[in-house]
């Protein structure tokens, strides 16, 4: 799209069926007024609209300046309005800087906190058919316990009986002792029983 | 009696809006009647001319514009001068009169 034809878009945005309705009422208005005015003055009543046409020139082409004068000094206002802008960050550097950091930390913090909160929350899970997956839990409440884990008998328990499931899989974290060359390390990990 | 008829100078048109505003809310064809009237025909707006000037004036927040009622229960698009349309018409005035008043000079001694 050339640059013209995107300017008489914007320009187009600026006006709308209100705008137009209102012109026009106002230009026969106007019309009314003076073909009236040389009536009362002893013309007949179409040589009073000839006149008074012939006064005002052409009607479409002050509508498009009307339209022009409308929509370009929005542009015109924006423009303006940018110069204005980079003018004073031009003359007070300082300010503009802090305005921009406070600014760029804003976004960066609220970029931050929504990544997370997308990926944690938000996102569906990476597996096909996501919505469908459901999370089974053993508790032993006489024990105080919430989260109790499944035993591998109790695995095949389920998969055998749990009929609304297509598959269960169990996984669980525990720590190991990590040997290698120096000392041993303890190190937490999750573990997939299939 | 055939009269000279000046173009108007480029410009002039809004100063002259701005004035004709500031004796009262008029519309558009009031407007143009008066500056007839007034400049005694020597100042021959094309009527039409007028509107995008008004239009023009109102994206600058100089005048306002309100439909209302005229005399004969017709609706009509009233102007009205705003605060800074005053200041405008203030600021205007004493820049033509600086003009006018060395353009006279420089006719008078050259």
């Amino acid at each position: 799209m050339s640059l013209g034809s995107r300017l008489r878009r914007l320009r187009g945005s600026f006006r709308n069926n209100a705008f137009e309705e209102s012109m026009e009422a106002e230009l026969r208005h106007h019309l009314e007024l003076e073909a009236e005015m040389l009536a009362a003055r002893g013309m007949s009543t179409g040589e009073a609209g000839d006149l008074a046409c012939r006064r005002f020139g052409s009607v479409s082409q002050v509508k498009d300046e009307c339209r022009d004068s409308w929509g370009l000094r929005a542009i015109d206002a924006c423009s303006q309005d940018a110069r204005d802008a980079l003018r004073g960050v031009r003359k007070h550097p300082a300010y503009a800087a802090v305005v921009t950091l406070t600014l760029a930390l804003g976004i960066g913090a609220a970029t931050a906190i929504f990544s997370v909160v997308y990926a944690v929350l938000m996102q569906p899970l990476p597996y096909a058919h996501g919505e469908r997956l459901v999370e089974i839990r053993q508790e032993a409440s006489r024990l105080g316990v919430a989260d109790a884990g499944v035993s591998v008998k109790e695995l095949a328990e389920y998969r055998a009986h749990a009929g609304s499931l297509d598959a269960v899989v169990e996984y669980h974290q525990m720590s190991f002792n990590l040997v290698g060359r120096g000392d041993a390390r303890r190190r937490r990990g999750v573990r997939r029983r299939i | 009696m055939k009269q000279t008829k000046s173009d108007l100078l480029q410009g002039t048109l809004d100063l002259l809006i701005l004035r004709t505003l500031a004796a009262g809310d008029m519309h558009g064809w009031g407007i143009a009647q008066r500056l007839q009237q007034i400049s005694q025909d020597v100042l021959q707006v094309n009527q039409g001319s007028l509107y995008p000037a008004l239009y023009r004036l109102e994206q600058q927040g100089w005048i306002e514009a309100a439909w209302g009622d005229t005399e004969n229960n017709r609706r009509a698009k009233y102007y009205s001068l705003t605060k800074s349309g005053r200041k405008q018409l203030a600021e205007e005035t004493a820049s033509w009169e600086r003009i006018a008043t060395a353009v006279t000079r420089v006719l008078q001694q050259a």
